[in-house]
Formats: structure tokens, sequence, C-alpha cells
């Protein structure tokens, strides 16, 4: 731990108290928008939501920890879950009595707050995203919807995040230069011009979240005072000083680190309280905090000092907390709230970009090894020895971070999309694997619906039926056992696939409509451009980009299952497609079900570098790739550049619960079991080491996967002991970026045996973090299922 | 046992066993076999099918500067399959190490010099009838063998393995010490002795005379190698 520093006694004090602190729910913001939504009624929806924030933030419960030196909460008590009720009630009514009874992801809740959801649930009845969405949903969209096969429920629970706002700007000149600019274009606006007069509601609507946002600094800057007068000596201090910190940022530029990221953390803040959409990245962090940092650095601040604070915004990014629906949750397991941290990467002439912060940022996050910040640090061929090796010696701890992009692969892309050189130079992680451009980019660089791919395969086999449901779901090629070459297997995933993307595509559309229409985010749409230049609302096509992606689910099962039913069924006839049909539908029951299993278990597996798997990979990919290119989004044609989708390989952590749905699939996996997750393979079927996984997932059509490829990889602790070894994996990285065209790859460092021993003994490992997908979460309050499923992954030696 | 045309299969000590003497590893046993109790390790492999394996792992060898590694038992064992692996290894710009007792021929040594990169050479005792009590082998072709490649220059890497009531005293390492300074060798890898063998052993049959020995760790070794970098030898332990 040398290399990185030790934590000040209070800052391990307080990263003690919130990893100890039990998650709840707060019902305060419920109450307060209910309250702002009922008296502003009559408003247009922008205003309503102004109002709404601007309620929320004078009259929450604020406090200031007594170790801390960045403040603001987000709700009543720290790692309490604020409730969002314009959003979605029905859930958060009906499983009011089991939030403290779940599997994993528990929050407690008192009979006081179980009264006050009881009291506004009639109010908010039938008005929520959430009903309305499901009600805008065509017949056969809602069909699939409840089917399960393509879920899109975080979309019409939560605002949509996923994106990093213009933080160099506001560091630079103040939320006030933004208020100057909105006034200006209010006051120019021609109101017989019906365009201009929708737009004054938003420029109205905008002026007032800024106000809400100074009422807020206000407020702490009061208490801190108060707190001032009743404190000794350098708390006393300290208390003056964030007290004058908050009656200057975020409104005005600021100047030293403090203020900073006192500044950052406000914005941070706010937009988490504004909505709950998560995924709210800080951008390239190391890049627009360098001026504040070198200006302190230049009047004695010293490396602790600065080191200090930036632990103490990490604890502070962990007390944000949100509650999902039980089902959603299993999604998302872990409570994540995937706020990227980005560090590295290279300017716009194609210098390195790290700097003295970098390793400052770098440091500070292993010293505090929790779930936030998300770090990823932009991979390119110019990175210094010294910081990649320090990566490795971060990555070493174990907690999964920091996860590497590569810019040598996604700057290309990006210009591709269109973006101009120096955005595209500014691209930064959003909340996992996925990029957008920070302050440019719309909602959604990815997350929306879920489609499960070996269950759109197995549907495919079956006619278009919905194998656990028997209800037709769409127009299929026949059955399985009457197709009599490989390419009518093929030809079934195509047709079924491509109605399956209209569909998702259709909730999508549902989904982004009603936000559009009822939930649109004015404080956020604020700091990204050009909203205030359109005059438009990130929803209405504010972005100066707007290009998104779905989430995928098992696309390593579904390669799998192509390369065994084409080897031992039409090539090979070990087996006829009666024999492995019934092996399936019977999950493999029986003797000759196991013998099947075995056989099937035999196939090519992609992760092995072996051309005859990893080639129908990529086929199968292919068609997604295709068609998805294909559709637009809503804010097509309305301003940004984009407004379309592309495709990508995240999937969180829905392998396990889209897995319990999933039957039993022809790569040998058993009915319920896990699917794969992101890009990589299937779990304990990569035997041939870490080249061969890399050599594999190398394979899958990089430049035409923008939304990123997700690999997960563990290696045991033991593997990466020694510098020599690290020098193994440092190479290891650097041949799949430089050579492979890598986008993404992310280390598990932990040893099957404290895995096992976190299951056993829980209160021992209380701050164990692990990597759950392009995110990382405290062991502990997995599922079981997912504590499963990460121990079985597969661990690799170098 | 019947399946067995070598008559290798016996059931003489009330377990199934297998006499390596007999055994050609034709594979019919495991074929036969309802039970699953026997089973192949292994695989043979062309020379072709090995260059075109190691082949895909060609772009991180180029950026790490890696290579191949053949090691056994002894690579000169199957001399003519090593010799034109290295040599098509070679051709292909990869870098090959080889780990040998060096007890064997010094023309197969002279044949293989130019396509090897790198000899892992084990040195397992300094003492001739030591070495002889606990191996086996040849200690003039050895240290023929040994001379031979330090004087070509070639890149060698002494490993000594260090098992306890065989090489591990002070008194040992002074002697090491003395044996490498004789070849003007300034650098050694300690192996400590693990216990990775037991199992093989017992799945052979074969009687493991080192049961119930304590594996070393590294921090055992502290002593030991002390010795060597008094006398400027320098050490790395594990490898």
């Amino acid at each position: 731990m040398s290399k990185f520093g030790t934590a000040t006694k209070r800052m391990q004090n307080f990263r003690d108290e919130i990893i100890g602190t039990t998650a709840s729910v707060c019902t305060e913001r419920a109450l307060l928008a209910t309250e702002a939504y009922k008296e502003h009624e009559m408003e247009q929806t922008v205003l309503k939501r102004a109002y709404l924030l601007k309620n929320v933030l004078s009259k929450m419960t604020i406090f200031i920890e007594p170790q801390t030196l960045i403040v603001g909460n987000q709700a009543s008590v720290n790692r309490a879950a604020p409730i969002f009720p314009e959003y979605a009630m029905e859930w958060v009514a009906h499983e009011l009595e089991k939030f403290d009874q779940r599997d994993g992801d528990l929050f407690r809740i008192s009979e006081e707050s179980k009264k006050d959801i009881a009291a506004i649930y009639p109010y908010w009845k039938g008005k929520t995203l959430q009903d309305k969405a499901y009600a805008a949903y065509p017949e056969q969209a809602r069909r699939i919807y409840d089917l399960g096969i393509i879920r899109n429920e975080g979309n019409i629970t939560s605002g949509d995040a996923h994106l990093a706002v213009d933080y160099e700007t506001v560091l630079k000149y103040g939320l006030k230069q933004y208020r100057r600019r909105t006034l200006e274009k209010l006051e120019n606006l021609n109101y017989a011009d019906y365009e201009e007069l929708k737009k004054s509601y938003f420029y109205r609507a905008i002026l007032v979240t800024i106000e809400a946002v100074e009422i807020y600094a206000r407020r702490y800057a009061d208490l801190a005072a108060d707190l001032a007068e009743k404190a000794d000596g350098t708390r006393a201090q300290e208390l003056l000083m964030i007290a004058d910190n908050c009656r200057k940022v975020p409104m005005e530029p600021a100047e030293t680190f403090h203020e900073a990221l006192q500044s950052v953390w406000f914005i941070q803040l706010i937009l988490q309280i504004e909505s709950n959409g998560h995924s709210l990245s800080y951008g390239r962090f190391d890049q627009y905090l360098l001026p504040a940092y070198k200006y302190s650095k230049s009047k004695g601040m010293s490396d602790a000092e600065a080191g200090e604070l930036l632990d103490n915004l990490w604890i502070k990014s962990l007390t944000v907390n949100k509650v999902r629906s039980a089902r959603h949750s299993k999604y998302a397991v872990g409570t994540p709230m995937y706020q990227n941290v980005t560090i590295g990467g290279q300017t716009v002439d194609g210098k390195d970009a790290v700097n003295e912060l970098s390793f400052q940022v770098l440091y500070s996050v292993g010293r505090m090894r929790l779930t936030q910040p998300n770090l990823s640090v932009r991979y390119h061929k110019g990175m210094s020895k010294t910081f990649m090796d320090d990566c490795l010696e971060v990555i070493r701890l174990g907690f999964g971070m920091p996860a590497f992009n590569s810019d040598e692969v996604i700057l290309p892309m990006l210009k591709d999309l269109g973006v101009s050189t120096e955005d595209a130079y500014n691209y930064s992680a959003i909340g996992c694997v996925e990029v957008g451009v920070p302050g440019k980019w719309g909602y959604r660089c990815t997350g929306m619906s879920y489609l499960n791919f070996p269950k759109t395969f197995m549907t495919a086999l079956n006619d278009g039926v919905d194998i656990n449901t028997s209800q037709k779901i769409c127009q299929g090629t026949g059955h399985f056992r009457d197709m009599k070459s490989f390419d009518e297997v093929l030809n079934a995933w195509d047709t079924v696939l491509k109605q399956l993307i209209h569909i998702g595509v259709t909730l999508d559309n549902c989904a982004d409509m009603i936000v559009e229409q009822e939930v649109p985010d004015v404080f956020c749409s604020t700091l990204v451009d050009d909203c205030i230049e359109r005059g438009k609302h990130l929803k209405e096509g504010g972005a100066r980009y707007d290009i998104i992606s779905q989430m995928q689910v098992g696309l390593a099962n579904l390669g799998d299952s192509l390369a065994a039913i084409k080897k031992f069924v039409f090539e090979e006839k070990k087996l006829n497609a009666e024999q492995l049909w019934e092996a399936l539908m019977s999950d493999f029951a029986g003797d000759e079900g196991e013998r099947i299993r075995q056989l099937l278990l035999s196939a090519p597996k992609y992760g092995n570098d072996e051309d005859y798997v990893d080639e129908l990979v990529v086929r199968g990919h292919a068609t997604y790739i295709d068609e998805i290119k294909k559709y637009k989004n809503n804010r097509y044609g309305r301003g940004p550049v984009g407004g379309t989708y592309y495709a990508g390989t995240s999937s969180v952590a829905a392998n396990v619960p889209q897995g319990a749905g999933t039957c039993a699939t022809p790569d040998g996996r058993h009915k319920g079991d896990p699917l794969a997750e992101g890009a990589s393979p299937t779990h304990a079927v990569d035997r041939n080491g870490p080249t061969s996984v890399l050599k594999s997932v190398s394979k899958l059509d990089t430049r035409n996967i923008f939304g990123g490829i997700l690999l997960n990889q563990k290696v045991n602790p033991r593997t990466i002991a020694h510098e020599r070894d690290r020098e193994k994996l440092s190479m290891l990285i650097r041949t799949f970026f430089d050579d492979l065209e890598g986008y993404h790859i992310q280390y598990n460092v932990v040893s099957r045996e404290t895995l096992l021993d976190a299951q056993e003994n829980p209160e021992k490992h209380k701050d164990l973090v692990v990597r759950v997908a392009g995110y990382s979460a405290f062991f502990n309050i997995l599922s079981r299922e997912t504590q499963n499923d990460i121990i079985a992954r597969t661990e690799q030696t170098l | 046992m019947s399946a067995c045309r070598e008559g290798a299969l016996n059931f003489r000590t009330g377990t199934l066993q297998n006499d390596p003497q007999r055994c050609t590893g034709c594979g019919d046993c495991v074929r036969h076999c309802l039970n699953g109790a026997i089973s192949f390790y292994g695989r043979e492999y062309s020379v072709d099918e090995v260059v075109s394996e190691v082949l895909k792992d060609k772009p991180f060898y180029d950026k790490s500067g890696g290579g191949v590694t053949l090691s056994g038992g002894e690579v000169f064992l199957q001399f003519d399959f090593a010799a034109e692996l290295c040599r098509r290894l070679a051709l292909e710009n990869i870098a090959v190490a080889v780990e040998s007792s060096l007890t064997v021929s010094s023309k197969q040594i002279e044949k293989l010099i130019n396509h090897v990169d790198i000899w892992l050479v084990d040195l397992k005792h300094y003492d001739e009838k030591k070495l002889l009590s606990g191996t086996g082998g040849g200690f003039n072709d050895y240290k023929r063998n040994l001379k031979q490649l330090v004087k070509k220059n070639c890149d060698v890497i002494i490993r000594i393995p260090v098992i306890p009531g065989f090489n591990h005293t002070l008194e040992d390492a002074e002697q090491f010490v003395v044996f490498l300074q004789d070849f003007g060798i300034s650098s050694a890898v300690l192996l400590p002795f693990h216990q990775y063998g037991e199992k093989k052993y017992e799945l052979l049959g074969k009687s493991y005379f080192m049961k119930g020995t304590a594996r070393l760790r590294e921090e055992d070794l502290a002593g030991f190698a002390g010795v060597f970098e008094r006398n400027n030898i320098q050490i790395q332990i594990g490898g």
C-alpha cells in the first residue's frame, strides 16, 4: 500500500463509516417532489421539473459530516436512496414490505417512510413515466416486454443520465455564465413565433434550476459558518473555508483545487437529485481539474493535502445510492452508480495526456478501494511505462480497477461517426465501457433495452415461438427439426433477430417519447452543448452528438451454440436435430441427455483462438450490427449529429437473471444457468490461456461495435505477485491494444479462496470489492447467484 | 485389462497398474474402459501443428520479446522433433528456450546451438557422487556441454532446485558458488522445493521418496541465496 500512501485518519474513518452504513430508503425527495408538482400542476413540464428541483434543494435536509472537507448530501442520511415518484411508483408501492428482505441489494425502510409512500401513491397513480410508457407500448411490443424477451425496465423507471456534463466550462466560468447566456437567449425571443415560444419555457426553467443550485450551495455555506462557531481550532478554520467555497462555487469560476472539487461535487450530486438516472460520469477528470490543481500547488498545496481531497470526493461519491425494483436489481446487482472517472489518453495533438494529477487520482482510487468512482484509463501506444506500471499496481489490489479503453480503436471510430477531431480526442468512458464526448453527447450512449441472444436463437429454432410460454412472438422460418442445412439455421437466426431488434427499438422509442414529454432533465440539459443554443433539452435533440446503443446478453453462448450445431448435426452427423432438440427440451435429462451434453461441450468454444467457432460468433453478431445501424432514435433530424444506433456488447449483470429464464442451449449450458457476460467467453470453457482469449475477442468486428467490447478477465493474485509477472501482464495488455485492436479490458485479481471465504464469513470481508461487469461492487451485497457466477469465471495464469 | 495388447496392465498390487516399460501409449485401454478409470495426459502433435499453434501467439512474442520454451522431462530424448521445431521457430523469428539436464551428447548440443536463444540448465548438485545418487545423471557430459555453451557465449540460465536433505545447506551453497565460478557464471535461479510431483507419482503408481517433506518458501532460501550474493552471483528465487 505504501506506493499509494496512507489515507488520513479521518478519511479512513469516514470511508469505513460509509462502507458500514446499511443502505436505506429516504422519502424526503418524494414528498418535496409531490408538493412541487401539486403547486405547479398548471405549468409546462420543463418548468414543473425545474420547480421540483428548486423545492427539493431549498428544503431537503442538509448536513456536514465531521470528517468531510467537501459538502453536499443526496438524501437525509448517507447511503439512503431517494424515491423519485415521477419515474415510477407502482413497484415502490408494491415492494414496500420487501425492501429489506431481498437476496441481494437490501434497503432498510422505516414504518414512517412506508406511510409517506402510501400517502403520495394515489397522486402519482397513472402519472408516472412507467405508467405512461407502458400504456404507450404497441400491442406486440408490450407482449414481448411482458414475456421478458426484451426488457427495458430501467428506461421506464429511471432518468437517462449515462453522460458526462461540461465540467470544464463550469470550473472556468461558473454557472453565472450559463445564467447570462440563458438570459440573453430569453430576452431575444419572439413569442409570436411558435418554435421560439416553446423555447421560452425551457429557458425560464434553466433559470429556475440555476437559482435552485445557488440556494442549495448557500444553505451549505450558512450551515458551515454556523458549525464553525461551535467548532474548535483547526476544524473551525476548515468549516470557514468550506463556507467560503460554497459562497463561491459553482456559481463563480473555481480557482483552488478545493473549490474545484467542491464545484464538481455539487454538480455531480445535484444531477443525481434531479434524476435517478445512473452512469452520471465525471468525464476527463485529470484534464479539466489540472488548472486548479496546478494553481493550488503553486500556492503550496502538498501532495498529501491534494490526496486527502480526492479521497474525500470518492467517499462522497459512494454516499449516493439508488434503489431499483427487485427484478431490475438483478440486472444491476450491487447498487452500482457507475460514476466513471476517466484519466490518461492523449491531447488533441496526439501527445500523452497523463499528468501529475492523473497519478494522484490513480493513487487515491488505489488507497480508497471503493466501488465509486468507476475508474477508466484511456490507453494509447505512447502511454509511459511508469504510468502503465502504476495502473497494474492498482489492478493488483484486486478491486477491478482501472479498466482500460483504447484510444487506438476508439478515436477512429468516433471520427467515423462524424465527431470532430477535437471532440474525439476529448472522449471519456461513460458508466462502464461505453464512451461519449463529455458535455456534448446526449443520454445513454448505451443502455437502452436488453436483448437476450440465446433466447432469441432458441425462438428462431422454434419457428418464432417462445419456448417458455409457447406463444408465437414473431414470424419464424420453420422448426429446427426440419432444417436441412446449417444455412437454414443461420437464416432462422437472421429472420427472428431482425424482428426482435425492430420491437426493441419500438420499446426504446416509447420510453424516449414519454421521457421527453414527462420527465425532461432541465439542469442536466443546461450543462450539455448545444441545448442552450438550440433552446431544446436533451430529449428534444439538444445535444451536439446523440448516438445510442442497446444491451445484449449471451454473445458467446450464441456462437458456441452455432458451432456445436454446425459440427455435430450438419458436418459430423453425430446427432440428429430431433435428438438434440429433445435433449434441450428435457434439460439434458437421463444418461442420453448427459451424453449429448458432453458431446456439445466438446465442440469448439469461443475464447480459445479457434477460427471455427470465433467466425460463427462474428457471423451471428454481424446480423445485429448491420441491422441496428439502420434504426434511428427520436432525436434524429432534430439537431444532433447522429440520432442513430450503433452496436455494443454490454450486458452489466443481466447475464444471471437472463440466464435464469433461458432454456438449455446447444452449447451444453443447462437451463437456468447464467449466460456469458459482455463479449467475454463462457466461463470455464476458455482453456487455452489468456493470449487465446484476447485473440478470439480480437476477431470480433471491433470497428463496428462502438458501444464497446466488454472483456472481463480474472487472474489469481499469486499469478502477478512478482514484478516480472506484472511485466508479462503489461505486455499482454499492450499487445491486445497495439496489435490486436482491442477495445477494452478489465481484471479481477482475487483468488477463489478469498471469494469462497467471503461467502462463508461476510463480516470479515466488508470492504471486498469485485468487478461484476463494467463496474465493481461490494461482494457482500451481491446475490448468491451473482457471487457464484463471479467465482465460476475462468482464472487465467500468465 | 484384456484390452491391452502389450500386457502392460495388471492388478498385482490390488489396484490397476500400468507398466510404463510395456505401454506403447496406443490408447486402447482408455477407449475400452467403461468407468473412465484410465485417462491419457497429453496428445501427439506434429512439428507443423506445434508451429501453427505457436504462430497464433506471434503478436504477443513480437511485442514482449518472449517466445517458446521446450521443457520436459528431457527435451533431448525427443531430439529429432526438438531440433526440427527449433529450426522452424528460428525461421519464424520466434525466440526459443530449451530446458535440459545437458547429460546428452555434445553433437546434439552442437546441432541445436544456433537455433536456441536461451538455455535453461538445471544444476542439481556440484558433487558427482551426490548427483549420481540423486539423479543417475552423467556429470562429465554435463560439464563438457556446459563449458561448450559458455565458450560459445550462449545465454545460459543456471537453475538450482533447492531440495531439503539433498543440497540445501549453507555448505552446499558455498560449493555451488565454487562450481559456478569455475565456469565463469555469474547468476543463477534458485527453485524452492515443492510437492507438485507427489500427485503425478501417485497417478503413475510410483512410490514418492520425498513424500511428506515440507515445501520450501521463498523466505526459507534467504540465507542460502545470501551466500551466492556475497560472492557476486546474482540470484533470482523462483522462475
